[in-house]
Protein backbone atom coordinates (compact mmCIF):
# COMPACT_ATOMS: atom_id res chain seq x y z
CA UNK A 1 0.00 0.00 0.00
CA UNK A 2 2.40 2.63 1.02
CA UNK A 3 5.10 1.60 -1.62
CA UNK A 4 2.32 2.03 -4.39
CA UNK A 5 1.41 5.36 -2.56
CA UNK A 6 4.77 6.19 -2.97
CA UNK A 7 4.87 5.55 -6.58
CA UNK A 8 1.97 7.09 -7.11
CA UNK A 9 3.40 10.47 -5.79
CA UNK A 10 6.98 10.40 -7.99
CA UNK A 11 4.67 9.62 -10.56
CA UNK A 12 2.53 12.57 -10.29
CA UNK A 13 5.59 14.64 -9.34
CA UNK A 14 7.45 13.33 -12.80
CA UNK A 15 3.89 14.35 -14.22
CA UNK A 16 3.43 17.94 -13.03
CA UNK A 17 7.34 18.73 -13.98
CA UNK A 18 6.90 17.64 -17.01
CA UNK A 19 3.89 19.99 -17.50
CA UNK A 20 5.88 22.67 -16.26
CA UNK A 21 8.31 22.49 -18.49
CA UNK A 22 5.78 22.89 -21.32
CA UNK A 23 4.27 25.93 -20.01
CA UNK A 24 7.05 27.43 -19.18
CA UNK A 25 8.55 26.94 -22.68
CA UNK A 26 5.01 28.62 -23.64
CA UNK A 27 5.56 31.12 -21.40
CA UNK A 28 8.94 32.11 -23.04
CA UNK A 29 7.71 32.11 -26.21
CA UNK A 30 4.61 34.60 -25.59
CA UNK A 31 6.87 36.68 -23.71
CA UNK A 32 9.40 36.78 -26.88
CA UNK A 33 6.09 37.18 -28.94
CA UNK A 34 4.72 40.08 -27.86
CA UNK A 35 1.53 39.38 -27.58
CA UNK A 36 -0.94 40.42 -25.22
CA UNK A 37 -3.77 38.84 -23.16
CA UNK A 38 -3.38 35.36 -22.76
CA UNK A 39 -0.39 36.11 -20.54
CA UNK A 40 -2.71 36.20 -17.11
CA UNK A 41 -4.17 32.82 -17.96
CA UNK A 42 -0.55 31.19 -18.71
CA UNK A 43 0.76 32.92 -15.72
CA UNK A 44 -2.04 31.43 -13.53
CA UNK A 45 -1.82 27.88 -14.52
CA UNK A 46 1.66 27.64 -14.10
CA UNK A 47 1.40 29.02 -10.62
CA UNK A 48 -1.07 26.66 -10.05
CA UNK A 49 1.14 23.79 -11.29
CA UNK A 50 3.73 24.69 -9.04
CA UNK A 51 1.87 24.91 -5.71
CA UNK A 52 0.23 21.08 -6.94
CA UNK A 53 3.95 20.15 -6.87
CA UNK A 54 4.76 21.47 -3.70
CA UNK A 55 1.93 20.18 -2.07
CA UNK A 56 3.20 16.46 -4.12
CA UNK A 57 6.63 17.53 -2.26
CA UNK A 58 5.09 17.80 1.07
CA UNK A 59 3.06 14.78 1.21
CA UNK A 60 6.70 13.25 -0.35
CA UNK A 61 8.34 14.84 2.65
CA UNK A 62 5.95 13.14 5.48
CA UNK A 63 6.12 9.84 3.58
CA UNK A 64 9.82 10.54 3.80
CA UNK A 65 10.05 11.35 7.80
CA UNK A 66 7.99 8.38 8.34
CA UNK A 67 10.56 5.57 8.29
CA UNK A 68 11.77 5.98 4.23
CA UNK A 69 15.40 4.74 3.56
CA UNK A 70 18.13 6.84 2.22
CA UNK A 71 17.34 6.26 -1.52
CA UNK A 72 14.09 8.01 -1.04
CA UNK A 73 15.67 10.61 1.15
CA UNK A 74 17.72 11.61 -2.15
CA UNK A 75 14.94 11.36 -4.66
CA UNK A 76 13.25 13.62 -2.48
CA UNK A 77 15.77 16.42 -2.38
CA UNK A 78 16.43 16.00 -5.94
CA UNK A 79 12.64 17.25 -6.89
CA UNK A 80 12.53 19.69 -4.52
CA UNK A 81 15.87 20.87 -6.08
CA UNK A 82 14.53 20.53 -9.24
CA UNK A 83 10.97 22.76 -7.74
CA UNK A 84 13.27 25.71 -6.97
CA UNK A 85 14.58 25.76 -10.25
CA UNK A 86 11.77 26.03 -11.55
CA UNK A 87 10.10 28.85 -9.15
CA UNK A 88 13.09 30.68 -9.68
CA UNK A 89 12.75 30.39 -13.33
CA UNK A 90 9.18 31.71 -13.15
CA UNK A 91 9.60 34.70 -11.01
CA UNK A 92 12.44 35.84 -13.56
CA UNK A 93 10.37 35.67 -16.55
CA UNK A 94 7.28 37.10 -15.06
CA UNK A 95 9.72 40.16 -13.41
CA UNK A 96 11.08 40.84 -17.36
CA UNK A 97 7.56 40.45 -19.08
CA UNK A 98 6.00 43.17 -16.18
CA UNK A 99 9.05 45.43 -16.59
CA UNK A 100 8.12 45.63 -20.37
CA UNK A 101 4.82 46.00 -20.26
CA UNK A 102 5.27 48.88 -17.52
CA UNK A 103 7.57 50.25 -19.94
CA UNK A 104 5.09 50.15 -22.38
CA UNK A 105 2.51 50.95 -20.41
CA UNK A 106 4.08 54.24 -19.52
CA UNK A 107 5.17 55.74 -22.44
CA UNK A 108 1.90 54.28 -24.55
CA UNK A 109 0.71 57.88 -26.45
CA UNK A 110 3.76 57.22 -29.18
CA UNK A 111 1.11 57.21 -31.37
CA UNK A 112 -0.69 60.50 -30.81
CA UNK A 113 2.10 62.22 -30.11
CA UNK A 114 3.74 61.37 -33.61
CA UNK A 115 0.19 62.68 -35.25
CA UNK A 116 0.55 66.16 -33.18
CA UNK A 117 4.24 66.13 -34.03
CA UNK A 118 3.72 66.08 -37.53
CA UNK A 119 0.97 68.82 -37.47
CA UNK A 120 3.64 71.19 -36.07
CA UNK A 121 5.95 70.17 -38.23
CA UNK A 122 4.18 71.20 -41.26
CA UNK A 123 3.58 74.56 -39.76
CA UNK A 124 7.17 75.50 -39.25
CA UNK A 125 9.61 73.31 -40.46
CA UNK A 126 12.59 75.27 -40.23
CA UNK A 127 11.97 76.51 -37.03
CA UNK A 128 11.53 72.80 -35.40
CA UNK A 129 14.78 72.06 -37.13
CA UNK A 130 16.77 74.85 -35.63
CA UNK A 131 15.53 73.26 -32.11
CA UNK A 132 16.39 69.80 -32.93
CA UNK A 133 19.77 70.96 -33.69
CA UNK A 134 20.40 73.10 -30.53
CA UNK A 135 18.78 69.76 -28.35
CA UNK A 136 21.50 67.74 -30.21
CA UNK A 137 24.56 70.05 -29.35
CA UNK A 138 23.20 70.09 -26.04
CA UNK A 139 22.98 66.41 -26.11
CA UNK A 140 26.49 66.20 -26.86
CA UNK A 141 27.90 67.94 -24.77
CA UNK A 142 26.54 65.95 -22.00
CA UNK A 143 27.35 63.00 -23.43
CA UNK A 144 31.05 64.01 -23.70
CA UNK A 145 30.50 64.93 -19.91
CA UNK A 146 29.34 61.82 -18.92
CA UNK A 147 32.32 60.24 -21.04
CA UNK A 148 34.83 61.39 -18.72
CA UNK A 149 33.28 61.11 -15.20
CA UNK A 150 33.01 57.50 -16.61
CA UNK A 151 36.29 57.05 -17.43
CA UNK A 152 37.65 58.51 -14.39
CA UNK A 153 35.30 56.07 -12.35
CA UNK A 154 36.58 53.28 -14.57
CA UNK A 155 40.29 54.61 -13.56
CA UNK A 156 39.46 54.43 -9.29
CA UNK A 157 37.39 51.36 -9.74
CA UNK A 158 40.46 49.39 -11.07
CA UNK A 159 42.67 50.65 -8.60
CA UNK A 160 39.63 49.74 -5.72
CA UNK A 161 39.70 46.03 -7.36
CA UNK A 162 43.22 45.42 -7.06
CA UNK A 163 43.59 46.74 -3.48
CA UNK A 164 40.17 44.70 -2.64
CA UNK A 165 42.03 42.37 -4.57
CA UNK A 166 45.27 42.14 -1.58
CA UNK A 167 42.41 42.72 1.25
CA UNK A 168 40.71 39.88 0.01
CA UNK A 169 43.87 37.42 0.20
CA UNK A 170 44.85 38.53 3.27
CA UNK A 171 41.27 38.46 4.86
CA UNK A 172 41.15 34.83 3.40
CA UNK A 173 44.62 33.92 5.26
CA UNK A 174 43.33 34.93 8.43
CA UNK A 175 40.14 33.66 8.71
CA UNK A 176 41.80 30.45 7.41
CA UNK A 177 44.05 30.46 10.60
CA UNK A 178 41.52 31.75 13.36
CA UNK A 179 39.32 28.37 13.10
CA UNK A 180 42.97 26.41 13.20
CA UNK A 181 43.69 28.20 16.00
CA UNK A 182 40.58 27.91 18.42
CA UNK A 183 40.42 23.99 17.28
CA UNK A 184 44.57 23.83 18.51
CA UNK A 185 43.59 25.66 21.98
CA UNK A 186 40.75 23.67 21.70
CA UNK A 187 42.92 20.31 21.54
CA UNK A 188 45.45 21.74 24.38
CA UNK A 189 42.69 22.33 26.51
CA UNK A 190 41.50 18.44 26.19
CA UNK A 191 44.75 17.44 26.40
CA UNK A 192 45.78 19.41 29.61
CA UNK A 193 42.41 17.64 30.99
CA UNK A 194 43.41 14.00 30.16
CA UNK A 195 46.67 14.19 31.26
CA UNK A 196 44.73 15.73 34.83
CA UNK A 197 43.17 12.81 35.27
CA UNK A 198 45.79 10.66 34.20
CA UNK A 199 48.23 12.31 37.10
CA UNK A 200 45.44 12.26 39.57
CA UNK A 201 44.62 8.33 39.09
CA UNK A 202 48.18 7.67 39.04
CA UNK A 203 48.51 9.68 42.36
CA UNK A 204 45.36 7.82 43.95
CA UNK A 205 46.72 4.59 43.05
CA UNK A 206 50.35 5.15 44.86
CA UNK A 207 47.87 6.25 48.15
CA UNK A 208 46.10 3.16 48.27
CA UNK A 209 49.11 0.94 47.51
CA UNK A 210 50.98 3.30 50.68
CA UNK A 211 47.81 2.73 52.18
CA UNK A 212 47.91 -1.10 51.80
CA UNK A 213 51.61 -1.41 53.16
CA UNK A 214 51.07 0.38 56.21
CA UNK A 215 47.94 -1.72 57.12
CA UNK A 216 50.08 -4.95 56.82
CA UNK A 217 53.01 -3.75 58.30
CA UNK B 1 27.59 8.29 -4.94
CA UNK B 2 25.69 5.20 -3.04
CA UNK B 3 29.55 5.08 -1.47
CA UNK B 4 29.42 7.81 -0.55
CA UNK B 5 26.10 7.72 0.89
CA UNK B 6 26.57 4.36 2.89
CA UNK B 7 29.84 6.16 4.36
CA UNK B 8 28.10 9.26 5.30
CA UNK B 9 25.43 6.90 7.18
CA UNK B 10 28.07 5.20 9.06
CA UNK B 11 30.12 8.12 10.45
CA UNK B 12 26.76 9.62 11.33
CA UNK B 13 26.04 6.24 13.24
CA UNK B 14 29.31 6.71 14.93
CA UNK B 15 28.51 10.27 16.21
CA UNK B 16 25.25 9.41 17.26
CA UNK B 17 26.78 6.74 19.25
CA UNK B 18 29.57 8.69 20.81
CA UNK B 19 26.85 11.07 21.70
CA UNK B 20 24.84 8.72 23.58
CA UNK B 21 28.02 6.97 25.09
CA UNK B 22 30.15 8.28 28.53
CA UNK B 23 32.64 10.71 27.96
CA UNK B 24 35.25 10.06 30.01
CA UNK B 25 38.54 11.11 28.28
CA UNK B 26 37.80 14.63 26.85
CA UNK B 27 34.61 15.84 25.46
CA UNK B 28 32.20 14.03 23.72
CA UNK B 29 30.72 16.64 22.11
CA UNK B 30 33.84 17.64 19.70
CA UNK B 31 34.28 14.01 19.26
CA UNK B 32 30.62 13.80 18.01
CA UNK B 33 30.94 17.10 16.05
CA UNK B 34 34.12 15.48 14.05
CA UNK B 35 32.41 12.64 13.21
CA UNK B 36 29.30 14.61 12.19
CA UNK B 37 31.53 16.64 9.67
CA UNK B 38 32.76 13.30 7.88
CA UNK B 39 29.24 12.17 7.64
CA UNK B 40 28.27 15.57 5.96
CA UNK B 41 30.96 15.41 3.73
CA UNK B 42 30.40 12.50 2.48
CA UNK B 43 26.58 13.60 2.13
CA UNK B 44 27.66 16.60 0.07
CA UNK B 45 29.82 14.05 -2.55
CA UNK B 46 26.67 12.31 -2.74
CA UNK B 47 24.58 15.46 -3.36
CA UNK B 48 22.22 14.56 -0.85
CA UNK B 49 21.55 18.20 0.30
CA UNK B 50 18.78 17.53 2.71
CA UNK B 51 20.67 15.15 4.75
CA UNK B 52 24.10 17.23 5.00
CA UNK B 53 21.99 19.99 5.86
CA UNK B 54 20.55 18.04 8.71
CA UNK B 55 24.26 16.80 9.73
CA UNK B 56 25.32 20.33 9.53
CA UNK B 57 22.50 21.29 12.22
CA UNK B 58 23.63 18.60 14.58
CA UNK B 59 27.27 19.91 14.48
CA UNK B 60 25.69 23.24 15.47
CA UNK B 61 23.91 21.62 18.34
CA UNK B 62 27.37 19.86 19.62
CA UNK B 63 29.18 22.94 19.26
CA UNK B 64 26.60 24.37 21.17
CA UNK B 65 26.68 22.09 24.22
CA UNK B 66 30.28 22.42 24.21
CA UNK B 67 30.13 26.40 24.49
CA UNK B 68 31.79 27.28 20.92
CA UNK B 69 29.72 30.04 19.42
CA UNK B 70 32.00 30.85 16.63
CA UNK B 71 32.28 26.60 15.42
CA UNK B 72 28.22 26.66 15.94
CA UNK B 73 27.59 29.81 13.47
CA UNK B 74 30.08 28.32 10.83
CA UNK B 75 28.17 24.67 10.97
CA UNK B 76 24.78 26.62 10.41
CA UNK B 77 26.37 28.64 7.80
CA UNK B 78 27.67 25.53 6.24
CA UNK B 79 24.27 24.08 6.48
CA UNK B 80 22.34 27.38 4.75
CA UNK B 81 24.69 26.64 2.21
CA UNK B 82 23.13 23.17 1.61
CA UNK B 83 19.76 24.51 2.15
CA UNK B 84 19.85 27.16 -0.42
CA UNK B 85 19.82 24.28 -3.01
CA UNK B 86 16.75 23.40 -2.11
CA UNK B 87 14.42 25.07 0.24
CA UNK B 88 15.57 29.05 0.52
CA UNK B 89 13.10 29.53 3.65
CA UNK B 90 15.13 26.94 6.06
CA UNK B 91 18.46 28.90 4.31
CA UNK B 92 17.54 32.31 6.01
CA UNK B 93 16.08 30.37 9.51
CA UNK B 94 19.98 28.63 9.31
CA UNK B 95 21.36 32.13 8.84
CA UNK B 96 19.27 34.00 10.91
CA UNK B 97 20.74 31.59 13.63
CA UNK B 98 24.35 31.98 12.58
CA UNK B 99 23.57 35.73 12.75
CA UNK B 100 21.88 35.76 16.41
CA UNK B 101 25.67 33.74 16.98
CA UNK B 102 27.77 36.14 15.74
CA UNK B 103 26.18 38.68 17.46
CA UNK B 104 26.84 37.39 20.86
CA UNK B 105 30.36 36.81 20.15
CA UNK B 106 31.15 40.52 19.33
CA UNK B 107 31.80 39.42 15.45
CA UNK B 108 29.52 42.10 13.66
CA UNK B 109 31.15 42.18 10.88
CA UNK B 110 30.04 38.73 10.45
CA UNK B 111 26.71 38.52 11.11
CA UNK B 112 26.15 41.84 8.71
CA UNK B 113 27.54 39.76 5.86
CA UNK B 114 25.25 37.04 6.71
CA UNK B 115 22.66 38.84 7.60
CA UNK B 116 22.28 40.98 4.02
CA UNK B 117 22.58 37.47 2.97
CA UNK B 118 19.48 36.68 4.21
CA UNK B 119 17.87 39.79 3.25
CA UNK B 120 18.69 39.01 -0.57
CA UNK B 121 16.97 35.20 -0.13
CA UNK B 122 14.10 36.83 1.14
CA UNK B 123 14.21 39.39 -1.89
CA UNK B 124 14.90 36.63 -4.32
CA UNK B 125 11.72 34.84 -2.86
CA UNK B 126 9.83 38.04 -3.44
CA UNK B 127 9.14 38.38 0.42
CA UNK B 128 9.85 42.39 0.31
CA UNK B 129 9.15 43.10 3.59
CA UNK B 130 11.51 40.64 5.41
CA UNK B 131 13.77 41.59 2.87
CA UNK B 132 13.72 45.08 3.60
CA UNK B 133 13.87 44.20 7.56
CA UNK B 134 16.89 41.88 7.16
CA UNK B 135 18.82 44.35 4.92
CA UNK B 136 17.95 47.00 7.29
CA UNK B 137 19.38 45.21 10.42
CA UNK B 138 22.37 44.58 8.04
CA UNK B 139 23.20 48.12 7.07
CA UNK B 140 22.82 49.33 10.87
CA UNK B 141 25.58 46.53 11.59
CA UNK B 142 27.78 47.97 8.60
CA UNK B 143 27.12 50.94 10.07
CA UNK B 144 28.71 50.09 13.54
CA UNK B 145 31.98 48.81 12.15
CA UNK B 146 32.27 51.75 9.91
CA UNK B 147 31.63 50.86 6.51
CA UNK B 148 29.99 52.90 4.86
CA UNK B 149 30.33 52.80 1.84
CA UNK B 150 28.47 48.66 1.57
CA UNK B 151 26.03 50.20 4.03
CA UNK B 152 25.28 52.69 1.56
CA UNK B 153 24.30 50.51 -0.82
CA UNK B 154 22.62 48.01 1.59
CA UNK B 155 20.51 51.03 2.22
CA UNK B 156 19.75 52.01 -1.62
CA UNK B 157 18.07 48.33 -1.64
CA UNK B 158 16.27 49.06 1.80
CA UNK B 159 14.98 52.27 0.06
CA UNK B 160 14.04 50.92 -3.26
CA UNK B 161 12.25 48.17 -1.78
CA UNK B 162 10.59 50.67 0.44
CA UNK B 163 9.49 52.62 -2.51
CA UNK B 164 8.03 48.80 -3.91
CA UNK B 165 5.71 48.96 -0.74
CA UNK B 166 4.63 52.42 -1.44
CA UNK B 167 6.61 53.83 1.60
CA UNK B 168 7.58 56.58 0.01
CA UNK B 169 8.77 59.14 2.65
CA UNK B 170 10.38 56.80 4.24
CA UNK B 171 12.16 55.77 0.67
CA UNK B 172 12.63 59.48 0.28
CA UNK B 173 14.36 60.02 3.49
CA UNK B 174 16.52 57.24 3.19
CA UNK B 175 17.75 58.16 -0.79
CA UNK B 176 18.63 62.22 0.85
CA UNK B 177 20.47 60.96 3.46
CA UNK B 178 22.40 58.48 1.10
CA UNK B 179 23.12 61.63 -1.13
CA UNK B 180 24.27 64.10 1.34
CA UNK B 181 26.65 61.16 2.51
CA UNK B 182 27.98 60.89 -1.00
CA UNK B 183 28.47 64.32 -2.01
CA UNK B 184 31.47 64.59 0.34
CA UNK B 185 33.52 61.49 -1.05
CA UNK B 186 34.86 63.06 -4.94
CA UNK B 187 34.36 59.45 -6.35
CA UNK B 188 30.82 58.59 -5.10
CA UNK B 189 29.34 62.43 -6.11
CA UNK B 190 28.51 61.71 -9.20
CA UNK B 191 26.35 58.99 -8.74
CA UNK B 192 24.29 61.68 -6.49
CA UNK B 193 22.25 62.91 -9.51
CA UNK B 194 20.80 59.32 -10.06
CA UNK B 195 20.58 58.85 -6.00
CA UNK B 196 18.26 62.57 -6.52
CA UNK B 197 16.44 61.35 -9.37
CA UNK B 198 15.30 58.28 -7.54
CA UNK B 199 14.29 60.57 -4.38
CA UNK B 200 12.46 62.92 -6.34
CA UNK B 201 10.63 60.09 -7.63
CA UNK B 202 9.65 58.89 -4.35
CA UNK B 203 7.36 62.40 -3.85
CA UNK B 204 6.62 62.31 -7.36
CA UNK B 205 4.24 59.50 -6.34
CA UNK B 206 3.10 61.19 -3.45
CA UNK B 207 1.06 63.43 -5.36
CA UNK B 208 2.58 66.66 -2.80
CA UNK B 209 2.93 69.56 -5.41
CA UNK B 210 4.03 71.70 -2.51
CA UNK B 211 6.63 68.16 -1.44
CA UNK B 212 8.35 68.22 -4.36
CA UNK B 213 9.12 71.84 -4.68
CA UNK B 214 10.86 71.77 -1.34
CA UNK B 215 12.43 68.80 -1.82
CA UNK B 216 14.10 69.92 -5.34
CA UNK B 217 15.43 73.10 -3.03
CA UNK B 218 16.84 70.62 -1.00
CA UNK B 219 18.73 68.78 -3.75
CA UNK B 220 19.87 71.67 -4.95
CA UNK B 221 21.55 72.75 -1.69
CA UNK B 222 22.78 69.05 -1.54
CA UNK B 223 24.23 69.18 -4.40
CA UNK B 224 24.77 72.42 -6.26
CA UNK B 225 25.24 71.23 -10.14
CA UNK B 226 22.35 69.19 -9.97
CA UNK B 227 20.24 71.82 -11.46
CA UNK B 228 21.72 71.69 -14.54
CA UNK B 229 21.58 68.03 -15.08
CA UNK B 230 18.90 66.46 -16.93
CA UNK B 231 17.89 64.66 -13.93
CA UNK B 232 16.45 67.88 -12.61
CA UNK B 233 15.19 68.58 -15.91
CA UNK B 234 12.88 66.10 -15.76
CA UNK B 235 11.76 66.38 -12.15
CA UNK B 236 10.96 69.93 -12.83
CA UNK B 237 9.16 69.12 -16.10
CA UNK B 238 6.95 66.31 -14.34
CA UNK B 239 6.67 68.55 -10.94
CA UNK B 240 4.89 70.94 -13.42
CA UNK B 241 2.69 68.48 -15.02
CA UNK B 242 1.53 67.07 -12.12
CA UNK B 243 0.89 70.88 -11.06
CA UNK B 244 -1.26 71.57 -14.19
CA UNK B 245 -2.94 68.08 -14.32
CA UNK B 246 -1.48 67.70 -17.57
CA UNK B 247 -0.96 63.67 -18.79
CA UNK B 248 0.21 64.25 -22.12
CA UNK B 249 3.37 66.65 -20.33
CA UNK B 250 4.01 64.06 -18.30
CA UNK B 251 4.29 61.31 -21.12
CA UNK B 252 6.57 64.22 -23.06
CA UNK B 253 9.01 64.75 -20.70
CA UNK B 254 9.34 61.17 -19.56
CA UNK B 255 9.60 60.18 -23.42
CA UNK B 256 12.24 62.54 -23.80
CA UNK B 257 14.45 60.89 -21.11
CA UNK B 258 13.79 57.64 -21.90
CA UNK B 259 14.99 58.32 -25.38
CA UNK B 260 18.41 59.00 -24.17
CA UNK B 261 18.81 57.20 -21.11
CA UNK B 262 16.69 53.85 -20.62
CA UNK B 263 14.88 53.66 -17.50
CA UNK B 264 15.35 51.00 -15.24
CA UNK B 265 12.35 48.62 -14.31
CA UNK B 266 12.09 50.24 -10.80
CA UNK B 267 11.89 54.05 -12.31
CA UNK B 268 9.46 52.76 -14.63
CA UNK B 269 6.93 51.31 -12.13
CA UNK B 270 7.03 54.24 -9.92
CA UNK B 271 6.65 56.30 -13.16
CA UNK B 272 3.82 54.39 -14.10
CA UNK B 273 1.96 54.63 -10.93
CA UNK B 274 2.64 58.69 -10.28
CA UNK B 275 1.07 58.78 -14.15
CA UNK B 276 -1.82 56.90 -12.93
CA UNK B 277 -2.71 58.77 -9.90
CA UNK B 278 -2.34 61.69 -12.27
CA UNK B 279 -4.48 60.33 -14.70
CA UNK B 280 -7.17 59.27 -12.26
CA UNK B 281 -7.12 63.09 -11.18
CA UNK B 282 -7.75 64.26 -14.78
CA UNK B 283 -10.75 61.97 -14.77
CA UNK B 284 -12.33 63.23 -11.95
CA UNK B 285 -11.59 66.32 -13.06
CA UNK B 286 -13.22 66.00 -16.32
CA UNK B 287 -16.55 64.28 -14.78
CA UNK B 288 -16.63 67.04 -12.48
CA UNK B 289 -16.75 69.27 -15.48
Amino acid sequence: MEASSWDALRKQARRLEAQLDDQMSAYRKLISMKSDGSENDIESDIERSLKQLQQVNSQMQTWVSSGGSEVLSHTLTRHMEILQDLTQEFYRLRSSLRAKQQHASLLDLRDFDRAKFDVEEGADSDQALLKEQAAISRSTGQMDTVISQAQATLGTLMLQRSTFGGITTKISNVSSRLPTINQILSSIKRKKSMDTIILSLVASVCAFLIFIYWMSK
Amino acid sequence: MGDHEARGDDFEKKAEKKLSGWGIFGSKYEDAADLFDKGANSFKLAKNWSRAAQVYIKIANCHLKGDSKHEAASAYVEAANCYKKFSPQEAAQALNQAVDLFLEIGRLNMAARYCKDIGEIYHQEQDLEKASDYLEKSADLFDSEGQSSQSNSIKQKVAEIAAQLEQYQKANEIFEAIARQQINNNLLKYSVRGILLNAGICQLCRGDVVAITNSMERYQDIDPTFSGTREYKLLSDLAAAMEEGDVAKFTDAIKEFDSMTRLDPWKTTLLLRAKNELKKKEDDEDDLT
